[in-house]
């Protein structure tokens, strides 16, 4: 596979063909001049988007400290690729990392197979690989999210830096209130600091977390909002093994679409919280008096919670353990500043989104217990029913057409955000409650002791996917089961 | 190897930064000890994996191939489920240490009392010589801190890194650092263990 090509600046001109290339991306995704080899924001034209990725460890500038980071076309996050229901898509992946790669096109409904969002391609090192697929024409509108899915290195590399978000414009974007909203693209990722001691004792075993807490590559960057009117923010968390627990100061967010596409009716919540590839849309008011508000990434506990969260405490509470520490809680952390801007009419929120059509009874009810321990052989696993991801096996075949309830269990101790490629599904209930809002997700957080169920339907595409946590230290160590749709 | 290309993934360790310091402003160490000792509980128990038999509340053991006078004595304290944890004293055992190895339910009243910072918490405590043994340390670190005798209060290996003693996985390893801690809560770094 590994072949000679030259690739530079010229060919990023050229791939300008079928598609609109920008720099005004910056923009959107509020993100400084970047020491970019290519436009920062790619959109499909005439029902195609084309384009170049190459994936190499770059330099970035980030709080202004120079460093390294693997980036897409030398961008952090990657470049904002924007294409409509319909279109065709052809990306050539360039590997220039020293290890092999691929691309995962992140709830896209697609084919799993062939050049299209098949996670078992593997490009080597110096090797291309183009990808080739047609979303639907009845694609859902949303915020999506492409990163790298070879097994055995995608962890490390999406820790160290690479995915970017993919926008699908459609009927949500058609709806008034929210076409009149400034757009804002906000892309979560934690980087590994200097040296990392920032993630003491953060190991895969627990899921890596960097020190370094970036919005859009940047850390704590401005954000602006016209008073009177809306700020829709599309909210990616990119991150390895964070958890993103966000609150926008005196500003509630008006929840609009989840990973897959819109909700019924906006949801009004006072904090977000995003497992690693989950995804949300947002709107908020600019209804205060001018001023600067932060957005803040409140602390989480990925660990089992009221028992241990109590002897986190007692721990605090004890001798103070030095060093002045006694809060066992972690401070919100300011991650972005929005600041008001200008101003208009005031503008309403939206009272209807779009039908989330409710799915039908389930032909078939199957169960997926997470946890992990230590196997004859193997030591420290990961594990889907006992078993540990194998390449080639099977382990679970369904029907094309079908619409199954899958109850995910959690017996382990640690939290383990579910996700499954091509078709995405509805939450039904946690631990028996069922759901408040029907909404389309493609990542559901499974706490630890928790049971989940979700309601799905194969359709359209047959072929090899997978599911798995998305932890993606966890799918590296075995969290992941191959799923085969039949025709 | 875990990192992509060495740059960002490898803690080395500079002797010229100032101690502990640089770790001071952590502010995850309530999650982290509490998720290490929740992980813990179920690292060898949860799944099909499991062995069934608990251990007895305080089982002694010592090896016999070490002769009396050389034998060190490790006093351990861990939780009956913890697989891992028995992984470590079975790597001690194998070393030539002796073994009293403590299942304990108030492992947390254990760290406390023997001034394990929070950051450093792992899934099991450990007294020898006077010094207190956190986590995964592994039998080399250990005798380098009985060679040398530094005034510490013991020396940790916090969470849970694979390819540490009793974390060995057929999968990943990975580098990790072996801090030395004082009884006033600070800590620097004692022994570095490449992937």
């Amino acid at each position: 596979m590994a072949m000679d090509f030259h690739f530079g600046r010229r060919s990023f001109l050229g791939l300008a063909a079928g598609a609109s290339a920008s720099v005004a991306g910056a923009a959107l995704l509020g993100r400084s001049a970047p020491m970019a080899s290519g436009p920062s924001r790619v959109r499909s034209s005439g029902g195609r988007l084309e384009m170049d990725l190459v994936a190499a460890e770059t330099a970035v500038t980030i709080a202004n400290a120079h460093r390294t980071a693997l980036t897409y076309n030398g961008l952090l996050p990657g470049p904002l690729l924007e294409a409509e229901p319909g279109d065709a898509v052809r990306i050539r992946l360039h590997n220039r990392l020293n290890r092999p790669t691929n691309l995962h096109y992140h709830g896209l409904h697609i084919s799993p197979s062939g050049n299209a969002d098949n996670v078992f391609l593997s490009v080597a090192p110096g090797a291309s690989q183009t990808y080739d697929f047609s979303l639907p024409a009845d694609h859902p509108a949303g915020t999506f999210y492409y990163h790298p899915h070879r097994h055995g290195s995608v962890a490390d590399q999406v820790f160290g830096g690479l995915g970017g978000v993919l926008i699908v414009r459609g009927a949500l974007d058609r709806i008034p209130e929210v076409q009149a909203a400034e757009e804002q693209v906000v892309f979560l990722k934690d980087l590994p600091g200097d040296g990392d001691f920032g993630s003491i004792g953060m190991g895969m075993m627990l899921g890596r977390e960097g020190a370094v807490l970036t919005v859009n590559g940047q850390v704590n960057p401005a954000l602006s909002i016209p008073a009177g009117g809306l700020l829709r923010l599309r909210i990616v968390n990119g991150s390895n093994a964070r958890f993103w627990r966000l609150a926008l100061e005196d500003h509630p967010f008006h929840l609009i679409a989840t990973d897959a596409g819109a909700l019924e009716t906006p949801v009004q919540l006072e904090e977000l919280l995003l497992a690693p590839g989950e995804r949300a849309e947002v709107l908020v008011r600019g209804d205060q008096q001018g001023g600067r508000y932060r957005l803040l990434n409140l602390p989480y506990a990925r660990g089992s919670g009221g028992m241990m969260g109590g002897m986190g405490r007692s721990r605090g509470m004890g001798r103070g353990m030095g060093m002045g520490r006694g809060s066992a809680q972690q401070g919100p952390v300011p991650v972005a500043t929005l600041a008001y801007e200008g101003s208009v009419a005031t503008l309403p929120l939206p009272e209807r989104l779009l039908p989330v059509v409710p799915l039908p009874e389930p032909v078939r009810t199957r169960r997926f217990l997470l946890n992990h321990g230590m196997a004859p052989g193997m030591g420290m696993v990961f594990l889907i029913n006992g078993r540990a991801f194998e390449h080639g096996r099977i382990d679970t075949r369904v029907q094309l057409g079908d619409t199954e309830e899958w109850e995910l269990v959690n017996d382990g101790v640690m939290d383990h955000p579910f996700h499954v490629h091509v078709n995405p599904f509805q939450v039904i209930s946690r631990n028996g409650t069922p759901e408040p809002y029907r909404a389309w997700k493609d990542v559901v957080l499974v706490r630890a002791g928790e049971t989940v169920r979700i309601r799905t339907r194969f359709d359209d595409f047959t072929g090899l996917t997978v599911y798995h946590c998305h932890i993606l230290d966890h799918e590296e160590l075995g969290m992941m089961g191959t799923l085969e749709i039949a025709a | 190897m875990i990192g992509m290309s060495g740059v960002m993934f490898n803690q080395k360790i500079d002797p010229n930064r100032p101690p502990h310091h640089r770790w001071s402003g952590v502010h995850r160490r309530g999650l982290l000890l509490a998720t290490v000792l929740a992980v813990m509980t179920v690292a060898g128990f949860g799944t099909w994996y499991a062995q069934s038999t608990a251990p007895p509340s305080i089982a002694e053991q010592t090896n016999p191939s070490v002769s009396e006078g050389k034998s060190q004595q490790v006093t351990a304290y861990r939780s009956a489920s913890c697989g891992c944890c028995k992984g470590w004293l079975d790597h001690l055992r194998g070393e030539g240490f002796s073994v009293v190895d403590h299942v304990v339910e108030n492992l947390e009243e254990i760290k406390v009392s023997q001034g394990v910072p929070g950051d450093l918490a792992s899934c099991h405590t450990a007294t020898l010589a006077g010094y207190v043994i956190e986590g995964h340390v592994p039998a080399e670190a250990i005798h380098q801190l009985l060679r040398q005798r530094p005034a510490v209060a013991g020396i940790a290996v916090p969470g849970m890194p694979l390819g540490s003693p009793g974390m060995e996985s057929a999968l990943r390893s990975e580098s990790y650092t072996v801090f030395s801690f004082t009884r006033d809560g600070s800590f620097t770094p004692f022994f570095h263990v490449k992937a």
